[in-house]
């Protein structure tokens, strides 16, 4: 009896999770698809960091919460900030500016991973900085999410877990339908019950 | 009826429901964790800063070439400080545009590149084809031998020829001060006056060389003077032949010239 009021219970509270995961889930894909950008978790993204360049501040494999900047506040960084910025195309990176200058064609930051024993080689211009770093960091967590993305991830994560899951249910129905059968067999005991 | 079965199959099937929301709730995670961070390409960069050289090349930016000219290794029989001393020749087609350094290495037995730093000392920088002596105070008996880098900023190093400084012969290692120093003054003024000696006769024949260059030199423009006029004045036999005495005299000369080089060829 007492088993069974702790299922109940533990039941409940798997079905609350679940149901603000998947309300959650549709509210950021929602907005990020409204906002056309990047998806955010209440103003600030999240960015998985793979690196120790950063170390201790941020630990390799954590993920880190940045608020992006508007266009007009990029110029206004001061020195000590931790920010992201976009090195190359498709390359960002969040590193401490340890210098900034103002030239005719607007601010210069100089960047240093506090790991690191020089500063970046070259300067980073106000406008490639995306977002600031807020200092809160998730610990671990960018080691799952990088495995998740990887092809071995995508088979240990989802895959592994739906043909268990697809397994298990084909032997609830199995079981179901003997069951269905053992009814058949024993018309007697139906209108007991 | 269809209630009570709906809440059996309900109860039966729980753990199939209850696994059912867990295995939901894990792809839920998965796909926001990966969903929220797949468009961060927030790797860090980790940029070193190697202490180390690299070299593309050797340059002789000043084009000078040291070498030590001095033959042999050294035997020198003292037992108290004594100057020991070598030659260095710049064979470069440039000259040296900063003063140079050396370092002199000492080991007691043995072989004295392999020994250690005893003491420094500089030189003033040496035209090309122009050679220096390099100085130093040795204060003690052993192996010496003179270190000089090619170019100030570079590793190449040039050895000199060992020195040897024995304490033999009779002579005794541990004077006292005093002696030593009378000794010390004795010598240098020995060495003083026989410096100065070698000095004055180097200058001497410094000297005689040069006058023989500049008889040469003076013979030769009449030579020329001469040669000119036979240009002009072609029908002057006379002047011919005078020409062909005054070649004569000029492979003479020439002859002398060669050996005067000779001669300094082997004073070097």
């Amino acid at each position: 009896m007492k088993k069974k009021t702790v299922f109940k219970w533990l039941n409940r509270f798997v079905t609350g999770v679940l149901m603000i995961l998947l309300i959650g889930v549709a509210f950021l894909a929602v907005t990020a698809k409204l906002t056309g950008g990047d998806p955010q978790v209440f103003g600030y993204q999240l960015k998985t960091v793979l690196s120790g360049s950063m170390e201790p501040d941020i630990q390799t494999g954590s993920v880190i919460a940045v608020k992006p900047i508007a266009d007009e506040q990029r110029g206004d960084l001061k020195k000590g900030d931790v920010i992201t910025f976009m090195e190359s195309e498709d390359k960002l990176v969040t590193h401490r500016i340890v210098d900034s200058k103002t030239t005719g064609n607007g601010v210069i930051y100089t960047t240093k991973g506090d790991n690191n024993n020089a500063a970046d080689s070259s300067p980073v211009l106000a406008e490639n900085v995306v977002a600031v770093y807020s200092g809160v960091t998730i610990p671990y967590v960018g080691y799952i999410s990088s495995f998740a993305q990887s092809p071995n991830g995508s088979i240990a994560f989802l895959i592994v877990p739906g043909l268990l899951m697809l397994g298990y249910s084909g032997f609830t129905i199995w079981r179901a339908i003997r069951e269905l059968d053992d009814q058949k067999n024993k018309p007697v005991d139906v209108p007991n019950s | 009826m269809r209630q009570s079965r709906l809440r059996k199959f309900k109860t039966k099937y729980r753990w199939f429901w209850f696994t059912t929301k867990i295995v939901l709730i894990w792809y839920a995670l998965i796909f926001s964790t990966t969903y929220l961070t797949s468009n961060t390409a927030a790797v860090f960069t980790n940029s070193e800063e190697s202490s180390g050289k690299i070299e593309a090349g050797f340059w002789e930016p000043e084009e000078f070439v040291l070498e030590f000219t001095t033959k042999g290794n050294q035997n020198i029989d003292a037992c108290k400080s004594i100057e020991i001393k070598t030659i260095v020749k710049n064979n470069g087609p440039g000259d040296m545009n900063e003063n140079g350094s050396f370092e002199v290495y000492y080991i007691a037995k043995g072989n004295p590149t392999k020994g250690a730093k005893d003491g420094v000392g500089t030189f003033e920088s040496i035209e090309s084809g122009k050679s220096t002596e390099l100085t130093y105070k040795a204060s003690k008996p052993g192996r010496y031998a003179f270190l000089i880098y090619q170019q100030s900023d570079s590793n190449l190093k040039l050895w000199s020829k060992e020195i040897r400084i024995d304490c033999g012969s009779g002579q005794e290692p541990n004077k006292s001060d005093q002696e030593v120093k009378e000794d010390e003054s004795i010598v240098t003024d020995e060495q003083q006056g026989e410096n100065t000696d070698t000095l004055n006769e180097a200058v001497e024949n410094t000297e005689a060389h040069e006058n023989a260059k500049e008889d040469l030199e003076t013979k030769e423009e009449v030579v020329e003077n001469n040669e000119n006029n036979t240009e002009t004045s072609e029908e002057e036999i006379e002047n011919e032949t005078n020409t062909e005495k005054e070649e004569e005299e000029i492979e003479e000369l020439e002859g002398i010239e060669d050996e005067t080089i000779t001669e300094e060829g082997g004073g070097n």
